[in-house]
């Protein structure tokens, strides 16, 4: 049988109305954590699996998926209506979405991500139907070194992300590096920089450091300002106009394809791919001068990328039974749980599971649409609730959510600390991006960097000899130059490339 | 002092070069790891001394470049001053008696505060929306997403 028969026997099986309705339950169930804050895809499958164990390996598996994917729908709404990304990847629609919600567009942006999400994350499922046993096997191609050269190409975007000042933008990378080195050095356990603290043992996690730079300094800059809205125009819009649509359509579907590839690699999140996708978008724009003060393109890129990022990490799982990521490790545990193990036999022994799966998806994808786009002007109305009585609420459940990831009340306390200075580097015309990039790529980068100089006995030759390393150390050293040679473009036609506010 | 963009520069400067200087020391206290090519207190010695440089070039570049009419950084007025300290002092108060009360006690209580002190909004909305963040805590968080939250001295939530 071909991919088209199995294809068609999943949608045969997927839309019974038992295995529909949990996919519905994962779709509403995903975009709600998607939603809250700090909350992701990864705790929400895990406090579920428990309960799946009541249902067939079908249903449950479809409802577990659908919240991975759906939790990527959800995570755009917070970003852009009030500033709180709760996921790393988030950060850069809140960058983008937000300036839009404050200029009366927050409903379009909601909209565009809508849209977005569906059509990279239909092309992601597209890319896992037909050519997930090809490409599975490229992705395992990656070792160490080439671990460490996408990292690298990963930092290379901090010129990108760092608006006016390379600098500065450098010196909040540093920082950001530094911040993610406190806590045990990842292969010898060594603690470093904890100062005898036990808590700072465990390292500082980033969305406390999220929350902290961009929600609680959002609210102590609208306190301080004595804001009553966060509008700052009259004019409200709450749907996306079809120009907007044609506008974003190149970007979606050029993030559909970087966001799906980079999600091949495991342990490449959508993270790392979201601010991929914005660096990119940001080099093809005929606009780039709006990047910073609420470019719909960029917010259409981003959103693009995590979803056919979420797609990708399905195809080394259904192939390999290799996880891209903590989410699909949960999931995994979940397959394991009906005693299903991933991989090639997996896909010869139980195509239909499999298959139906698939084919969920693309249903799921639906669903989320037909979901999310009638609230985009519900949600976009959240805008228009004076900020003492929004503050609150943003107060209260970014500090909840914050907390709800390790249950320490530590994490408060750095997600206030990473709020001050979120509000100095504000002040002092820091770019809060780049900090949030090398946070996140940190600990991969000097993991892989270790490994890599072990298998060399010490030799840096090692990033260069291997094919895949090299090609991607030759794209960071293009990525700066262009970087650097579109800034100075910028700054000769005298457009300020500046960061957001945020 | 650092009124204005120039001199936030160089106090910036200072401050992440002393960082930079604090972080390089630190490391030198750095265990020895077990194996490996590399000591543990590679990186974050580097990252230190790049810190040391990269401060050092900001605030050497500034200071070295023309006044000129420099931008004045948006520092709050007396009143924003104000607001903010006090907005400051409503999180860590926050913070601190979510670890004695619970959550949603403190929730009930932080909510009607931060309303009433930045808005000119009665008790009446206030406490509204004290009752509607609570009840939501309590649907969504503890009972559909399990997350066991401190309850405090009450443990019947």
């Amino acid at each position: 049988m071909d991919a088209w028969s199995f294809l068609l026997d999943g949608f045969a099986a997927a839309i019974r109305p038992y295995n529909l309705l949990f996919a519905l339950i994962g779709c509403i169930a995903g975009t709600l954590v998607g939603v809250l804050p700090g909350l992701g895809p990864t705790a929400a499958i895990a406090m579920l699996l428990p309960l799946t164990t009541l249902l067939d390996p079908a249903p449950a598996i479809i409802m577990m998926a659908a919240i991975y994917y759906g939790a990527m729908y959800g995570g755009s709404t917070t970003s852009i209506l009030v500033n709180i990304p709760g996921e790393a990847s988030s950060v850069p629609t809140a960058m983008e979405g937000y300036q839009l919600t404050l200029q009366g567009r927050g409903g379009p942006a909601l909209g565009i991500s809508a849209i977005a999400s569906f059509v990279a994350g239909t092309l992601g499922v597209l890319g896992l139907t037909f050519f997930a046993p090809t490409l599975a096997r490229a992705a395992l191609a990656f070792g160490p070194p080439e671990y460490f050269a996408l990292t690298l190409l990963g930092i290379s975007l901090v010129i990108s992300l760092s608006g006016r000042s390379i600098g500065k933008g450098l010196l909040s990378a540093l920082l950001g590096l530094l911040t993610a080195m406190i806590g045990l050095d990842p292969l010898s356990g060594v603690a470093r920089l904890t100062f005898g603290s036990y808590q700072l043992m465990a390292g500082i996690d980033f969305v406390p450091i999220i929350m902290g730079l961009f929600a609680v300094s959002e609210i102590l800059t609208n306190v301080e300002a004595k804001a009553d809205l966060l509008l700052r125009e009259k004019k409200i819009e709450w749907l996306p106009s079809w120009r907007d649509i044609k506008e974003t359509w190149g970007a979606t579907i050029r993030s559909g394809f970087l966001g799906f590839f980079f999600g091949l690699i495991p342990g490449c999140s959508p993270a790392v791919t979201s601010f991929m996708a914005y660096d990119m978008e940001k080099r093809f724009s005929k606009h780039p001068e709006r990047f910073g003060k609420g470019a719909m393109d960029a917010v259409a890129a981003v959103e693009g990328s995590n979803n056919a990022t979420a797609s990708g990490g399905f195809v080394p799982l259904f192939a390999f039974g290799i996880p891209s990521g903590p989410a699909l490790a949960v999931l995994l545990g979940g397959f394991i749980m009906f005693g299903l193990q991933p991989g090639p036999r997996l896909m010869q022994e139980q195509p239909q599971l499999l298959w139906t799966i698939i084919a969920s998806m693309y249903i799921g994808n639906v669903i989320l649409l037909i979901l999310n786009l009638p609230l985009v002007g519900l949600w976009a109305r959240m805008a228009l609730v004076p900020f003492p009585i929004l503050g609150s609420m943003i107060t209260v459940f970014t500090l909840i959510g914050a907390y709800s990831l390790r249950y320490s009340f530590f994490d408060l306390w750095m997600a206030l600390l990473f709020g001050g200075v979120g509000y100095l580097m504000r002040k002092l015309e820091f770019p809060v991006a780049p900090m949030v990039l090398a946070v996140v790529l940190a600990s991969m980068m000097e993991t892989s960097f270790m490994q890599s100089i072990t298998m060399s006995r010490g030799s840096l030759v090692i990033f260069f000899t291997r094919p895949i390393s090299a090609v991607f150390m030759a794209l960071t050293l293009l990525s700066v130059v262009t970087g650097i040679l579109l800034l100075r473009k910028a700054r000769s036609k005298n457009i300020e490339l500046e960061e957001s506010d945020a | 002092m650092v009124a204005n963009r120039r001199s936030a520069d160089i106090a910036s400067g200072v401050f992440l070069a002393l960082l930079g200087v604090v972080v390089f020391a630190a490391s030198t206290t750095i265990d020895e790891g077990a194996g490996g090519q590399l000591h543990p207190r590679t990186f974050p010695m580097i990252l230190g001394a790049m810190l040391v440089l990269g401060g050092g070039a900001l605030a050497v570049r500034t200071a070295l470049s023309r006044p000129g009419s420099a931008k004045a950084v948006p520092w709050p007025d007396r009143n924003g001053a104000r607001l903010l300290f006090i907005a400051l002092a409503g999180l860590c108060g926050y913070v601190l008696l979510s670890q004695l009360l619970g959550f949603l006690v403190s929730s009930f209580l932080f909510v009607p505060w931060f309303i009433r002190t930045f808005g000119r909004y009665g008790h009446f909305l206030a406490w509204s929306c004290a009752v509607g963040v609570v009840l939501f805590l309590y649907v969504v968080f503890i009972r559909l997403l399990q997350l066991s939250l401190p309850t405090g001295p009450f443990p019947f939530f």
